[in-house]
């Protein structure tokens, strides 16, 4: 089974930034990264029909964008299938410092993790692990 | 009911009107419409009742009544004597019952509910000293009366019953001038010679007989002394006569004197004399008298010579009858045929006293003669008046006989002199009658007639009314010619004494004076004098009606005070509401100015002005508009329809263009009669109030722009940041290729760029904080929306824009031109970036006046925004709501803070793919308007 890590975040430096530190980091890791959330939740309801347990994935998903935020997108995420539930870790990325973001992440129970931009090589190795 | 100065002012008008007037009516249904409509116009009550009680019918008849049916009328009537009224008629109190109470009901003997009325007054209404009736009112309500009504109700009793004895006086004087005037024709019709003189024998009347009899006229004897026409012969006979009536205290004598009439020649007269007395003094005497001249001659020629009786006897005006010693009739002449009836040989030889009398007066007769004859002497005359007698055809009537005994051809035989004295009698009753009813009115009237000899000052006579009036007894009265002066009040003693001289050139004077009475007790009474000449037209007698005023005086005297005092309260109120730094104003039912106070309208003249009339007519004066005058009528009919109390801020512009600000109230007391209205300014209260709300809601911003603040650093700040961050840890410790390292590169610049668009925005921010001090100014719309569409040209151009205004109403407002001109700037082109591809983007601009506050409305066909979901967030700094459309999310943002830095609100109402519209609204009274 090959890892994969999904990067959603509206802001193309961040996106381009977190994908060349992954690369650099898991050298066996697949790279996705969508700017528009929508985008995420229709490759999410594909990976659901598909039943594809050929990958391990991680989702890196921001909270602050336009339209349809982070937290948006876990709400789409809980009603998807537990399959899905199964083979998709989300950790959250902000850059935000806000603890209201924090106090709402540990609450939800599909979020493994809060995680601070910019994302450093400690943190990247670890998310398959924990 | 009364509650305005004016109102008692009224009532006491009224109250006066009627108090002068009561004594001029002359028949009860002018009383009652005076009452009625006097008493009505004042006390507002549900029903009124005025109960006089009849003397023929023995009851309390209600002679007027408000709010009673002819059935209820006829109902209190029948029982006005069991109920509330017959007590007050009875025990002369005030009845006050302000609820049902049973207790004073069972003492009345009335069962407990059945009188339904709640409340009820009822005060006696007294007439001279007697208690006339009662007056009353009733009403449903509990407690519906006050003090007020009580003193109003005694007031129009008191009037009441000084009319009611003033009707009553003027009917019984009437009564008896009536009967005085039957009497007198009796008098004047009469044979009899009468006459009527006072005790010292000074002639008042004499009838006509006597004045034929005597060959004068009335002018010649009315004032001269009876004295003066008594023959020689009778003289000393009846000045012994007259000096004994003095303590005989006999009313009724027979008398015989003569009198010599004008040409000196001698009458003989034969009667009775009727003696008045008063208190045991004589004050009058009335004499009835036959000339008897002639039968008198008659009956010395028959003792002379019984031969030539007969004939004689046909000579005189009386019937002749001659009988024997038993009473058998021998002789009948043709007089007593027609006297009686029977002619001669019908009667001849029947006992004469059994034919002309019942059995009752025989037997006296019977014993005169028996007494005669037990005497041996035959010789006698006698005198009998008035006795009654029997006509053949059964008829009574009276007659005078006078029987002497006499001799005829040496026979002893008795002669009946018989005179038909019907008339005679009849003319003595009526006289006695007449003089027992004035007895009578003379005792039921509380006056006090007396009088007073010229120019010795004695008291020639008094009646028994003055010891209720002075407290003197009759006889300390005659025994002391002082008290009348001595009683008078010691301030009107000079007063009295000068009227008193006006009477002998006018004849009569009428008086109003106090006394002190023998009990010490003040009294006002009224004294109407009338001086008497004697036939030398010298005054010889004052006569005078003396009567109890004290009621009605102090009545006067109240009216008077209260006058003064309402008067001087009028103007301490006035003063006192004049200086109270609250606008007052009294509003009859009708919302018509009652009252204004000074505070409340400054100029004198147009609060005198403005009393009967209402806001509508100030605002007519004013050249204002009606607005507040209509909005406070409203106000008004809710406070009258509710009964409670209105309660208003009200705004107006002072004369230099500042806001004053009013607390209005308004309530309704006395039935919604009248309603009161008071407003304070509580300008410097709002301004502090204003302040503080300024204060509150700066820091509120503050608060707000703090949080946003923190929120911009650890969002919006921090994310170039991390990036940069992120970025030169690749350059440093990463091997990277070329065209990594570029793009990287130009990562790092953007991100630059980025962090200080956010330092500039944050500087952009809190320019509207500094710049919200700036100056306001009058702002054109036209002008800066030409302006903005000027800047934006390009973009118009290139995203097929049109762009429709309307600023007809409103065109300008005071604002900061710099803001309004961010606000037209953003909100324009926040409309054009979400406009609908493929579609020509239509915002329409237009100002108005709504509910008092400008509105300045921006209206798109864009793609419009789900507000359901960004309902708070919409004018959020940073945000964006599309995810395509270029913006930093900081437009929206802007225009707020600076609308509500302009004292403004805006709000938006969108629906996806339909478009949005922004409605922003400016108060009134912080910006002017303009509409040049």
């Amino acid at each position: 089974m090959r890892n994969r890590i999904i990067i959603v975040d509206d802001d193309p430096i961040n996106n381009h930034m977190s994908s060349y530190f992954i690369s650099q980091t898991l050298t066996e890791t697949d790279i996705i990264s969508f700017e528009l959330p929508i985008e995420a939740l229709e490759f999410l309801n594909d990976a659901s029909i598909m039943k594809d347990e050929s990958y391990m994935n991680v989702i890196l998903l921001d909270i602050n964008m336009p339209a349809i935020s982070g937290w948006d997108v876990l709400d789409e995420f809980e009603k998807m299938t537990p399959h899905i539930h199964e083979h998709f870790k989300i950790f959250l990325v902000s850059s935000s410092i806000d603890p209201k973001d924090r106090e709402r992440s540990d609450a939800n129970i599909f979020v493994k993790e809060l995680l601070s931009k910019p994302l450093t090589d400690s943190v990247i190795r670890k998310l398959f692990t924990a | 009911m009364i509650n305005t100065e004016m109102g008692i002012i009224d009532v006491l008008n009224t109250i006066e009107d009627l108090a002068i007037g009561c004594d001029q009516f002359d028949n009860y249904e002018m009383l009652i419409e005076n009452i009625k409509s006097k008493f009505d116009s004042i006390a507002n009550t549900d029903t009124t009742g005025l109960y006089l009680y009849n003397e023929g019918e023995e009851k309390l008849k209600l002679i007027y009544a408000k709010g009673l049916s002819k059935e209820e009328i006829e109902q209190a009537e029948d029982s006005a004597m069991e109920m509330h009224p017959g007590h007050v008629f009875k025990t002369g109190d005030i009845l006050w019952v302000q609820d049902q109470d049973g207790e004073l009901d069972s003492h009345l003997g009335i069962e407990k509910g059945l009188f339904n009325k709640r409340s009820r007054l009822y005060v006696p209404v007294k007439s001279g000293n007697k208690i006339a009736g009662a007056f009353g009112i009733q009403s449903e309500q509990a407690n519906a009366f006050t003090d007020f009504h009580l003193k109003l109700l005694k007031i129009f009793a008191a009037l009441a019953g000084r009319c009611h004895y003033s009707i009553n006086q003027k009917i019984l004087i009437k009564k008896l001038e009536c009967k005085e005037k039957e009497f007198s024709k009796l008098l004047y019709n009469t044979n009899d010679l009468i006459a009527a003189y006072d005790a010292r024998g000074f002639i008042n009347y004499v009838n006509e007989s006597w004045l034929n009899r005597m060959h004068y006229t009335f002018e010649d004897v009315v004032g001269t002394n009876i004295f003066s026409y008594i023959h020689q012969e009778s003289h000393a006979h009846c000045i012994q006569f007259f000096n004994s009536l003095g303590t005989q205290q006999t009313h009724s004598h027979l008398v015989e004197y003569s009198l010599t009439t004008k040409h000196g020649k001698k009458i003989e007269l034969k009667g009775t004399v009727i003696c008045n007395y008063e208190d045991e003094k004589l004050i009058g005497i009335n004499s009835f008298l036959k000339d008897v001249t002639d039968r008198n001659n008659s009956s010395r020629k028959i003792k002379e010579d019984s031969e030539i009786i007969l004939g004689i006897c046909e000579g005189i005006p009386e019937s002749v009858v001659i009988t024997d010693l038993n009473g058998l009739i021998v002789k009948w002449d043709t007089k007593s045929k027609s006297l009686f009836g029977w002619d001669e040989t019908e009667v001849k030889g029947l006992d004469f006293l059994e034919t002309i009398f019942d059995e009752n007066t025989v037997p006296q007769f019977r014993n005169i003669i028996d007494e005669c004859e037990r005497q041996g002497s035959y010789e006698f005359e006698l005198q009998h008046r008035d006795l009654k007698a029997r006509h053949k055809n059964g008829n009574e009537f009276y007659i005078s006989m006078n029987l002497v005994s006499t001799k005829m051809n040496n026979e002893d035989l008795i002669m009946f002199f018989v005179m038909d004295s019907t008339e005679r009698k009849k003319a003595k009753d009526e006289l006695l009658r007449s003089k027992l009813m004035l007895d009578l009115i003379l005792q039921s009237l509380s006056e006090s007639v007396w009088a007073v000899s010229i120019p010795d000052n004695e008291i020639e006579y008094i009646d028994k009314s003055s010891e209720d009036l002075y407290g003197y007894t009759v006889t300390e009265w005659y025994g002391n010619r002082n008290i009348w002066m001595d009683s008078i009040h010691r301030d009107d003693k000079t007063m009295v004494i000068n009227e008193t001289e006006k009477l002998y050139k006018l004849g009569q004077i009428y008086l109003e004076y106090r006394i002190i009475t023998a009990s010490k007790e003040e009294k006002w009474i009224y004294s109407r004098i009338k001086i008497l000449k004697d036939y030398r037209n010298l005054p010889f007698l004052m006569v005078g009606i003396s009567g109890d005023i004290t009621e009605r005086k102090i009545a006067e005297e109240n009216i008077k005070k209260a006058k003064i005092q309402n008067v001087k309260l009028k103007s301490l109120y006035e003063n006192i509401l004049n200086n109270i730094p609250i606008d007052i104003a009294l509003f009859d039912s009708d919302h018509k100015y009652l009252f204004i106070n000074k505070e409340a309208i400054k100029d004198e003249q147009i609060r005198r002005w403005m009393i009967g009339k209402d806001d509508f007519d100030y605002a007519r004066l004013k050249g204002n508009s009606e607005e507040i005058a209509v909005k406070r009528r409203k106000e008004f009919e809710s406070v009258i329809k509710s009964n409670k109390v209105a309660f208003w801020l009200d705004v107006h512009k002072n004369k230099s263009g500042e806001a004053i600000y009013k607390e209005r109230r308004l309530h309704s007391f006395d039935n919604n009669n009248y309603v009161i209205g008071y407003a304070v300014d509580v300008t410097a209260q709002k301004a502090v109030e204003h302040d503080k709300e300024r204060v509150i809601s700066e820091l509120i911003q503050r608060n707000i722009d703090l949080e946003q603040f923190s929120y911009i650093i650890s969002h919006n700040l921090r994310l170039p940041v991390a990036n940069i961050i992120g970025i030169t840890r690749i350059l440093a410790d990463y091997k990277i290729d070329d065209n990594d390292k570029e793009q990287f590169l130009s990562g790092l610049v953007d991100s630059a760029k980025q962090l200080d668009g956010v330092i500039m925005d944050l500087n952009e921010i809190l320019k509207v904080r500094r710049e919200t001090s700036e100056k306001k100014e009058i702002v054109y719309f036209p002008d800066v929306l030409r302006r903005v569409t000027e800047d934006l040209k390009e973009i118009i151009k290139q995203e097929d824009v049109l762009i429709v205004s309307n600023f007809e109403s409103i065109m300008a407002i005071d604002a900061i031109p710099a803001f309004m001109y961010s606000v037209f700037h953003n909100l324009i082109t926040n409309s054009i970036k979400y406009k609908k591809e493929n579609m020509t983007s239509l915002i329409e601009i237009k100002s108005g006046l709504f509910d008092g506050k400008v509105q300045l409305s921006f209206k798109d066909n864009g793609i419009g925004i789900d507000l359901k979901k960004n309902m708070n967030s919409v004018f959020g700094m940073y945000k964006r709501f599309h995810a395509k459309v270029y913006g930093k999310g900081m437009g929206l943002y802007m225009v707020k803070r600076q609308v509500e830095s302009m004292g403004g609100t805006i709000k938006i109402e969108s629906e996806v793919n339909k478009g949005s519209e922004f409605l922003l609204e400016f108060r009134l009274n912080d910006l002017k308007i303009s509409n040049n």
